[in-house]
């Protein structure tokens, strides 16, 4: 197999699937908060999440050895990762109930101001009402809004079309809208 | 042509992403869909704070090292397979090598375990295990401690002895059907001493459980007469047999008149005692001149001696 890509995430990509440790834990800093956000967003407990995280990363170590045994590359890691994690919230929401009750993480360090409290509150409205949608919509919204995904990228992520993700966001944003304008009248 | 509303909303979002415009700019831009956009846009806004969620700093900051901790060490190539194996870090490829071998070695002993135990516990006479068998069997008698116990022990061993007989000669094996009778006759004439010996034993408890004992052995007599060989020899051991099982609980126990009786019984038990005591007690003093005789109305012979001499110089 060759590094088809110049990028320094194709060289760690070949260096973690040849067995370097330190090659994959630096790809998985950079992926951790990007990755932490997609599952607590859907699990919306601060500790799984964080257990889910990192076995994503260590489910994706497990199969880079079959997939450079057969001469393959990833191609798509961040595609990839997400798939992962998404399977490994599948599995654990059959094995738990959802957790209605969450607590939203604020920034570490940030001063607890009246502006933070009130973005803290709007934040955590947000998570919960996302948390209500279901789980194609919860994913569009998360992958595109929250963690800025392109349309093209999203599409195999979701194994759908760039078009049909367009619509599926549009569709997704009318719904979240109307649970908050329900949670608000209510 | 009007461009459909998703497109739309989609441009919008990546402008005000990348800060070329701003809500109004864009609601502005697209007149049509100004209440739609006016809906969709702030909401987009309020989402992108969510950005701001990180994991946290305590998880994050020993993630690398934690995740790093726990990998499993893969070989990937052979290289990398022959650079592990040197340096010896192959525990877990080497725990699953070994893994099929340790389980066939745990099925190994328990089969042997199993089967070997029934194997022994299956030996009659002629058997490679017999020898073993009888051992273990006197090994379970002597750490008997109970008495009564003990003895339903060794008339267990007893009628074992004559079913051993019994499988022998269907088996067409005479001359060891001949020995486990001898060793059954040894074994109740062993019981009827040890009964002599100990004291205090609840004598109508020990008659009813020898009776019951030896009506089994009677069962499994009976089916060996119905097959036995017309041999001589072979009479001369089942009569034999015969003979003690007859003799019953009289022979083990000795005559009923030990048995300590109410004052008020003694009366009608009279002339019954007698009866009983009588041939019993010649019997255990002489079992070739008075044991009661056989179907085929042969006399008996004595245990052991009396068939190596030969039953053709006994009979009359």
């Amino acid at each position: 197999m060759e590094i088809k890509d110049d990028n320094p995430e194709s060289r760690l990509l070949y260096l973690a699937m040849q067995g370097d440790k330190n090659a994959f834990g630096s790809l998985y800093m950079h992926y951790l908060d990007e990755i932490y956000r997609f599952v607590y967003l859907k699990i919306g407990d601060k500790l799984v999440a964080e257990d889910i995280t990192e076995d994503t990363f260590a489910k994706t170590w497990e199969s880079l050895p079959r997939i450079y045994k057969k001469k393959e590359t990833i191609h798509n890691l961040r595609s990839w990762l997400y798939r992962i994690a998404n399977n490994l919230v599948i599995d654990f929401y059959r094995k738990r109930k959802p957790i209605e009750n969450i607590d939203f993480v604020k920034p570490e360090n940030a001063p607890m101001l009246e502006e933070s409290l009130v973005e803290n509150e709007l934040s955590d409205q947000l998570a919960r009402a996302i948390r209500k949608l279901s789980s194609d919509f919860q994913q569009i919204i998360i992958l595109r809004i929250v963690n800025e995904l392109s349309h093209k990228e999203i599409a195999p992520i979701m194994n759908i079309s760039e078009g049909y993700s367009r619509v599926l966001l549009y569709r997704a944003l009318k719904k979240l809208k109307r649970i908050l304008q329900k949670g608000r009248d209510a | 042509m009007k461009e459909p509303f998703e497109k739309v909303l989609e441009v919008c979002i990546e402008k005000i992403e990348h800060g070329y415009t701003t809500i109004e700019e864009c609601m502005s831009e697209y007149p049509q869909y100004q209440n739609e956009l006016r809906e969709m846009l702030p909401l987009v806004n309020s989402l992108k704070t969510l950005k701001s969620m990180k994991a946290s700093r305590s998880f994050s900051n020993n993630a690398r090292n934690r995740l790093i901790e726990n990998l499993p060490n893969i070989p990937v190539t052979f290289f990398v397979f022959i650079r592990h194996l040197y340096k010896k870090q192959l525990f877990y490829l080497r725990r699953r090598l070994y893994m099929p071998q340790i389980i066939i070695s745990i099925l190994v002993i328990l089969s042997l375990l199993v089967g070997g135990s029934y194997t022994v516990q299956a030996a009659g006479p002629g058997d490679l295990f017999y020898d073993l068998d009888r051992a273990i069997e006197q090994t379970r008698l002597r750490l008997t401690e109970d008495p009564l116990k003990s003895i339903t022990l060794q008339l267990q061993q007893a009628t074992e002895r004559l079913e051993e007989a019994e499988t022998k000669l269907r088996k067409g094996r005479v001359d060891d059907a001949l020995d486990a009778l001898v060793a059954y006759d040894e074994a109740l004439t062993n019981t009827s001493k040890y009964i002599e010996d100990v004291q205090n034993l609840n004598r109508e408890t020990l008659r009813s459980m020898i009776q019951e004992e030896l009506a089994l052995q009677q069962g499994t007599l009976n089916r060996i007469r119905l097959s036995w060989p017309e041999d001589a020899q072979a009479r001369n051991a089942y009569q034999n047999a015969l003979q003690r099982s007859n003799m019953g609980a009289d022979m083990l126990l000795g005559p009923p008149e030990i048995i300590p009786k109410r004052p008020s019984e003694d009366a009608p038990q009279g002339p019954k005692q007698e009866d009983a005591q009588g041939p019993n007690e010649e019997v255990t003093q002489d079992p070739n001149k008075e044991a009661p005789k056989g179907p085929n109305q042969e006399p008996p012979y004595g245990p052991k001696e009396d068939m190596q001499k030969g039953p053709v110089n006994q009979t009359p």
